[in-house]
């Protein structure tokens, strides 16, 4: 602050308003601009007082007469549109009677109501640039590089602390712009921000404030302490090699919250066997586990669980929802149990293998149906393939290098759906939602319609249909066979053939302004990729390059978000300035030791699994309460759709394959049908990591209580355990018999021994019936409609 | 129109940092205050026929006999028994009891787009990245005292957008198939079940169920306790089922709604459900997108069911002395354009719109608003999504200026907008409105 402006901020403290100079306006942060300029103060103003949002006039149709650019993307246009003489908004010569003025301070009626008063600094600088002639924008002297904020984080105790906004721009220039930009407290529960710019403490926790100037978003992180800092000595559970452990008992302790006891060995393996198999362990398992001395027992464990191939499965699936299995277009049926188990298979291959997800990413990116095969090569085969058994020839489909499926996705002309496919390898592999920008700069994030199209074109040369080549190649064998019938010899079926392929004859997606083709640009990048060859090659490098910001961090989050029910970035595939990570130097560690360790998944998978965060009991406690993202406790959730059927299964030794390891998103098996329906199942249709069900429902709940197939089971169930353990003759014996009926119950549903009181309360039950049989279903279907069943814990 | 450009979750949830939560422990005492018995604080409930992918109310409720052919489209237009009211040819039996329905011709939002457009008329909301609204329904749920034993809030083949937001997900609909003639399992318990029997398993379940209890308030486990009571009580008074079983209503009855159609029978199970005393009932009715053959399909399979079934809703709920209680709202996420295309279909159109309103102690007869000669703009009284929420939501007896707390301790008022004057006669009076001529 120089000492001119220092000094008109103590006068203005001192005496309030004072007159200023002509053309110069006082800024509430005690800044003074001399001369406005409609770039510099205007336009942002406009985004920051809502004038140009979707509902006002920034609407493609404008708003009473007036129409700005969505969200000032255009700021002549604007500009324009303000000083237009026919539409007589400005009044160079008696500033105050501008409809600009007297509109939006609602001196005249306005639609929008008041948006600053007469007596406002905003309505002080529109009118200065008015009286100066209201020059209209000239926006290509400069263009903004970066936005910061500072102090760049803050831990706020007693005191308040006052932010400040830079903007830094492409001519060298760094500008206070603190009072043009709009601010958003992401969690306002935490603390406020008041018109003077100064952030006060509400209540301990942490969030994020964002600031946007000129559409770019910067964020700085609040934390919000214990007011009496309790600095109790670390126990020992407090303390832990494990990189994550680090990063997340360092906020804990800063923000004064006590993190949750490590859980118990029964607690620990349901949990592991849930979300690593979708399956809970057996009674023999559980009392092996907790009777095993060894200390290294749980990371031995761990590493078991993620070499099952059921896990595997458990990817596949997982990939086939983020990579949109079932949005095939237009002409293809997706549904068609062939295709799923193809998309799920290869998939499921590579995890098993546990294939670098590098190299797993680049076959998908880069793939074409051939392979490299030359087409009367690949004619010759698929000829061949057509005489055996449709079902031999998809076995083969995990073997093929690369994965041609993700690019079937047909619209017309064998051109591929441009947008939907953007946006998808966008979502999938970068973690960034693009959709805002198909249509309008992006209100939120840096990407603009330009960005997303030339994004887009990176993608423009995939066709799906009949390349060249293969047209050639198809003609020959038909001309062959033809050939052959006339000779008498035997002939065969030349099938209908398609192939994904790359055209060279592609034209791109234009620009939303000129109409002048874009190039194919990666996102964020300034590389353009060339024409020549399949740039899909290109791009696949771009983005698998170690020092790509968004593919590691990518993967990284939605791997953590698989274990902790959400992501360092949640959602997941929403990465943006204006939505920083909670933790975000240990996301940065995470993708930083992913990168060295070769893209290795598993991993990275079992250092989350090992980490005592990850192992922390859902035991909360005071301190912890209301708060969902610092990781203190393990925190619940709803099974899924396959965890709860395959806990049922193994619960009650139901003989059918495992849930999770269905390719197929609808189940055959009528018992799980209603099952899919009401639980989490994703879609697989999405192009966005938005087609979960977080939530319990009223549904979930009737199910359990009234599934006849269920029933059934249970009854099933409870005769075979009779069976198992038979009836002593003696009654002496019946006490002891009884409670290894109801410790067998228990072992089988929760995974867990009962306790002292659930003992006694089970016994209590079978004393009050007398068939045996009946009571132990009783007890089953009790304990499986407890919420510990239903919920990973 | 894809599927993934309809889920309203699709849009940018940033910021709504879980919203799940301490909202929860207030369902708990809401509900348990409700008990098993209804209430009769408020007594008002809702039919929402959402007509999903958008109808082309140029051909149904505004018609425009004057324009030229490719506006005018196919259908001739007949008299109702409003006078000076003609509809659509092909909605015969609902002119004659348009007299008991408010017709708005004025809706107007500028969301032209199936997923954000259903959004902005499902809550009355614009969608915003910064915070998912709650959709009218699940307002009603959490606003109204409702009855213990059966869902508050219902939907058959609910709408993609249809979701409570920042209320948190225990307030979503109870969803329910599009066709649930085979009562879906897990809505109730099988006929030869012993009620005693589940009686004291559930006691039992109860006594076991303190394990979750003992490792502190956490929403999910709060919510799912919850829902577990209600199960219990749902399925013991077997609510459900016997509202959906329709066999239990006469021939007449089930012919009147149409009962060889999805669309009429879950309208009878809506109304079926709302006797039972539930607050909210949706029933999505897809198939209106008609981009090509746009008259073809209206003709022959669209408007005759709808048709039906609104005379049906009207005519039974009133022989019933339920019209008076239960509000009837048919809408869509925008309507069609007025230029027919060159596939004789019409595309999206958010400019100018028709909704129908019915019961509940609105108006009758009344028609709100028009549009212009070609049906381009409202050319009076035009009405937004927010004015027409907030009318709803008025008559359902809710004070749209309360605030609710999101758990995340953000202060979010109901609805900024004020609802149109098409309430009961008293509150015409006193804005002053009269009756059009």
């Amino acid at each position: 602050m120089s000492f001119r402006t220092w000094c008109c901020a103590l006068l203005l403290c001192l005496f309030g308003p004072v007159e200023q100079a002509p053309g110069q306006v006082p800024l509430p942060d005690g800044q003074t601009i001399e001369s406005v300029n409609f770039d510099r103060h205007i336009a942002p103003l406009l985004s920051k007082l809502g004038c140009n949002a979707g509902a006002c006039h920034g609407n493609s149709e404008g708003k009473g007469g007036l129409r700005l650019s969505l969200f000032g993307f255009n700021p002549l246009m604007d500009s324009r549109a303000f000083v237009d003489p026919e539409q007589g908004r400005i009044d160079v010569d008696s500033p105050e009677e501008s409809i600009l003025l007297q509109k939006p301070s609602a001196i005249a009626g306005h639609g929008g109501g008041q948006r600053f008063s007469p007596d406002s600094w905003e309505y002080d600088l529109f009118r200065v640039w008015i009286a100066d002639g209201a020059k209209t924008s000239n926006s290509t002297n400069r263009s903004l590089t970066t936005l910061s904020i500072e102090p760049n984080w803050i831990v706020l105790r007693e005191q308040p602390t006052r932010l400040q906004v830079w903007a830094t721009f492409d001519n060298g220039e760094r500008e206070d712009v603190t009072c043009f930009s709009s601010w958003r407290v992401t969690d306002e529960s935490v603390c406020a921000i008041d018109e003077q710019y100064w952030v006060k403490r509400k209540a301990v926790g942490d969030t994020y404030l964002v600031a946007t100037y000129a559409g770019q978003p910067a964020s700085v992180r609040i934390v919000v302490p214990h007011a009496k800092v309790k600095r109790p000595n670390q126990s020992r559970e407090e303390q832990s090699d494990n990189l994550i452990d680090r990063f997340i008992l360092e906020k804990l302790q800063l923000l004064g919250m006590r993190p949750a006891s490590i859980c118990d060995d029964a607690t620990f393996l349901r949990r592991l066997k849930l979300v690593t198999t979708s399956s809970l362990p057996n009674p023999t398992e559980t009392q092996r586990f907790m009777g095993n001395m060894n200390e290294h027992k749980r990371a031995m464990e761990i590493e078991k669980q993620l070499a099952d191939p059921v896990h595997a499965d458990l990817w596949a699936t997982r990939m086939c929802e983020i990579l949109g299995s079932r949005d095939h277009g237009v002409d293809l049926q997706a549904s068609e149990p062939q295709y799923e188990e193809e998309w799920h298979g290869w998939i499921r291959q590579r995890f098993e293998n546990n294939t670098p997800f590098d190299v797993l990413t680049n076959d998908i990116l880069t793939a074409t149906t051939r392979d490299g095969v030359s087409a009367a090569e690949y004619v010759s085969q698929a000829v061949k393939n057509a005489q055996i058994a449709s079902v031999e020839q998809l076995s083969h489909y995990d073997q093929r290098p690369t994965f041609d499926w993700f690019w079937k996705r047909p619209r017309v002309n064998e051109e591929l759906e441009l947008e939907t496919l953007a946006e998808r390898v966008s979502a999938a592999f970068l973690g960034v939602r693009l959709q805002c920008a198909k249509c309008h700069k992006h209100p939120f994030d840096r990407w603009t319609q330009d960005d997303y199209r030339s994004f887009a074109n990176c993608f423009s040369q995939v066709r799906f249909g009949l390349s060249p080549e293969l047209r050639v190649a198809l003609a020959d064998k038909l001309q062959q066979q033809r050939d052959r019938a006339q000779s008498g010899e035997p002939t065969v079926r030349v099938p209908a053939l398609r192939e994904v392929f790359v055209t060279n004859s592609a034209i791109g997606l234009r620009s939303a302004s000129n109409q002048v083709t874009l190039p194919a640009i990666p996102l964020g990048s300034k590389q353009e990729l060339n024409a020549g060859g399949d740039r899909r090659v290109e791009f696949a490098n771009w983005l698998i390059d170690r020092e790509n910001p968004f593919f590691a961090r990518n993967i990284v989050n939605r791997i953590w978000a698989f274990y902790f029910g959400r992501g360092l970035v949640d959602p997941v595939d929403a990465f943006s300035a204006a939505n920083p990570a909670t933790h975000p130097e240990l996301l940065d560690a995470l993708a930083h030791e992913f990168i060295l360790n070769g893209y290795d998944v598993r991993k990275l998978e079992s250092l989350i699994l090992n980490s005592d965060t990850w192992q922390r009991s859902a035991q909360v406690s005071e301190s912890i309460s209301n708060d969902d993202h610092n990781y203190a406790c393990f925190s619940l959730r709803i099974l899924d759709a396959a965890q709860i059927s395959d806990s049922l299964a193994c619960a009650l030794g139901i003989a059918r394959p495992s849930a999770a390891s269905l390719p197929s998103f609808l189940a055959r098996d009528e018992s799980l049908q209603p099952y899919f329906k009401v639980y989490s199942r994703p879609e697989r249709m999405l192009s966005c990591d938005c087609e979960r069900i977080d939530g319990p429902s009223l549904r979930q709940a009737m199910l359990l209580l009234s599934d006849p197939s269920l029933e059934r089971h249970i009854v099933g169930a409870a005769n075979r355990l009779v069976a198992e353990l038979p009836i002593p003759n003696d009654s002496s014996e019946m006490k002891s018999w009884k409670s290894k009926v109801v410790e067998q119950v228990f072992l089988r549903t929760l995974c867990r021994e009962p306790s002292k009181k659930e003992y006694k309360i089970a016994v209590r039950a079978f004393n009050e019936q007398e068939e045996i049989q009946r009571m132990t279903a009783d007890l089953l279907w009790s304990l499986i409609n407890t919420r510990e069943f239903s919920t990973l814990h | 129109m894809s599927r993934a450009t309809r889920n309203r979750r699709s849009f940018l949830r940033v910021g709504t940092a879980s919203l799940f939560g301490v909202s929860l422990s207030e369902i708990t005492s809401r509900l348990q205050a409700a008990g098993p018995v209804a209430s009769e604080v408020s007594s008002k409930s809702m039919i929402l026929l959402w007509l999903d992918g958008a109808p082309s109310t140029i051909d149904m409720w505004d018609p425009k006999p004057d324009a030229p052919d490719n506006i005018r489209g196919d259908f001739a237009t007949i008299s109702t028994n409003v006078p000076g009211v003609r509809i659509s040819e092909h909605l015969p039996k609902t002119a004659e009891i348009l007299n008991r329905c408010t017709l708005i011709r004025s809706l107007q939002h500028n969301i032209p787009e199936h997923g954000p457009g259903s959004q902005l008329m499902l809550t009355g909301h614009q969608p915003s990245p910064a915070l998912d609204y709650p959709s009218l329904g699940s307002l009603a749920a959490r606003l109204t005292t409702g009855t213990f034993a059966i869902p508050s809030n219902i939907a058959f083949h609910k709408p993609a957008a249809d979701s409570a937001g920042y209320l948190g997900s225990a307030w979503n609909a109870f969803e329910l198939e599009n066709d649930s003639d085979n009562i879906p399992i897990g809505l109730s318990l099988d006929p030869s079940a012993d009620v005693e029997r589940f009686r004291r398993r559930v006691a039992l379940r109860d006594r076991f169920d303190k394990q979750l209890d003992r490792l502190g308030s956490n929403g999910v486990a709060d919510s799912l306790k919850q829902f577990q009571q209600q199960a219990a009580s749902v399925l013991e008074q077997d609510t459900v089922r016997s509202a959906l079983s329709i066999e239990r209503e006469s021939e007449a009855i089930r012919e009147m709604y149409g009962q060889r159609f999805v669309f009429g029978r879950n309208a009878l199970k809506a109304r079926r459900l709302i006797e039972a005393g539930a607050r909210f009932v949706t029933v999505g009715f897809s198939g209106w997108d008609t981009h090509s053959n746009n008259f073809t399909q209206l003709r022959n399979n669209l408007l005759p069911q709808l048709d039906r079934v609104v005379h049906a809703l009207v005519t039974d709920l009133n022989q019933r002395g339920m019209l008076e209680s239960t509000i009837v709202c048919c809408c869509g996420e925008f309507g069609r354009t007025p230029n027919v295309n060159g596939s004789a279909g019409r595309d999206h159109w958010s400019k100018a719109f028709s909704v129908l309103l019915a019961g509940g102690g609105f108006q009758e007869g009344r028609v709100y608003g028009q549009t212009d000669r070609l049906g381009h703009e409202p050319s009076e009284d035009p009405c937004t999504p927010a004015e027409l929420s907030a009318t709803l939501l008025k008559q359902l007896g809710i004070d749209t200026n309360q605030t609710i707390t999101s758990s995340s301790g953000r202060p979010i008022r109901v609805l900024e907008a004020s609802g149109i004057p098409v309430g009961s006669p008293s509150n015409t009076a006193a804005n002053g409105f009269t009756q059009p001529h």
